[in-house]
């Protein structure tokens, strides 16, 4: 079971009520995927309402807790990977990430949670993530 | 007699119109204090709560406990104003605002926006349908169901539990 959250979200208590849940019923085949990206609506996580250590959290909520570089795929895939071996403790990943990365204009925009995309922007920001994707798979 | 509505189209945002009314409450009364749980973007305030940190709070993503907060600020004499989205001003936070302002008897306006279809582009999750029948039945509360052609500059105003809203 994979459960994907983003940083903002963590504002909401019942977040941590479940964590605690998932953590006392000893859910070893729960992941949960932490996309720590700094930012919410109204600014800055650390602004608006600092989390403090994200992956020390889940860890003193009883998460096996690791965290990775959320822009390198196979970091993600290896601790993905090690989630398989189950156990008494659910997992929790924390990716460390860049809001709007690969895509320059919105990496570089500061308010960049929500971003409205016309048909100009649309084809352009695409034709940066075509470019990319040609390239890895060169 | 004072012609209210004409048929015109007002052409300001809804935030425009909210977040310049929101300023001028709090600005002249000094005992009220306004909350948000991380949409200041999105009700026109967050420029002006930046250079005003004492009396704008953001509780971030976390509507019962701005709720929450809100009653404590009434118990300790402000008159605070908490503004989400229509479900997460209504439902998200409706037993806080039950107990803690209703059955604590804590005057707290809420505004919640982006009513029903109009919430369209943030989907299902962000339509609210039942907000004014919940605050409805709370006791001691009065609702203010806004149209979106006047000014809600004219209904929000300090004074019971109050959802001024949906017609944001």
């Amino acid at each position: 079971m994979f459960l994907i959250v983003g940083d903002g979200e963590l504002d909401e208590g019942q977040c941590w009520e479940a964590f605690a849940f998932a953590a006392a019923r000893k859910l070893g085949n729960l992941v949960v995927l932490i996309d720590w990206n700094k930012k919410q609506l109204d600014g800055r996580v650390d602004e608006v309402l600092p989390l403090g250590n994200i992956a020390a959290k889940m860890e003193a909520f009883g998460f096996d807790t690791v965290q990775v570089d959320g822009g390198d795929v196979e970091a993600v895939a290896g601790a993905l990977e090690r989630t398989r071996q189950g156990g008494d403790k659910p997992y929790a990943i924390v990716l460390d990430t860049v809001k709007g990365h690969g895509i320059a204009e919105a990496e570089n925009t500061e308010m960049n949670h929500s971003m409205p995309i016309n048909d100009e922007r649309y084809a352009r920001w695409m034709g940066e993530l075509q470019a990319d994707l040609a390239a890895l798979e060169g | 007699m004072k012609i209210a509505y004409t048929g015109e189209m007002d052409k300001r945002l809804c935030k425009e119109v909210l977040g310049a009314t929101i300023e001028k409450i709090v600005t002249e009364d000094e005992n009220t204090i306004y909350l948000d749980a991380d949409l200041m973007s999105c009700s026109g305030t967050l420029k002006w709560a930046k250079q005003h940190p004492d009396r704008a709070i953001d509780c971030g993503i976390a509507e019962g406990n701005m709720a929450g907060v809100a009653a404590g600020l009434a118990v300790a004499g402000y008159r605070p104003i908490i503004h989400s989205f229509g479900p997460f001003a209504s439902r998200r936070c409706y037993d806080q605002i039950f107990l803690s302002g209703g059955y604590g008897k804590n005057d707290i306006t809420v505004i919640g926006t982006d009513p029903g279809v109009t919430a369209a582009m943030n989907g299902g999750t962000h339509m609210p349908f039942e907000d004014v029948a919940l605050y409805s039945v709370l006791p001691g509360s009065t609702v203010i169901d806004v149209s979106v052609r006047l000014s809600p500059g004219d209904q929000v105003h300090p004074g019971g539990p109050q959802a001024a809203g949906p017609g944001l």
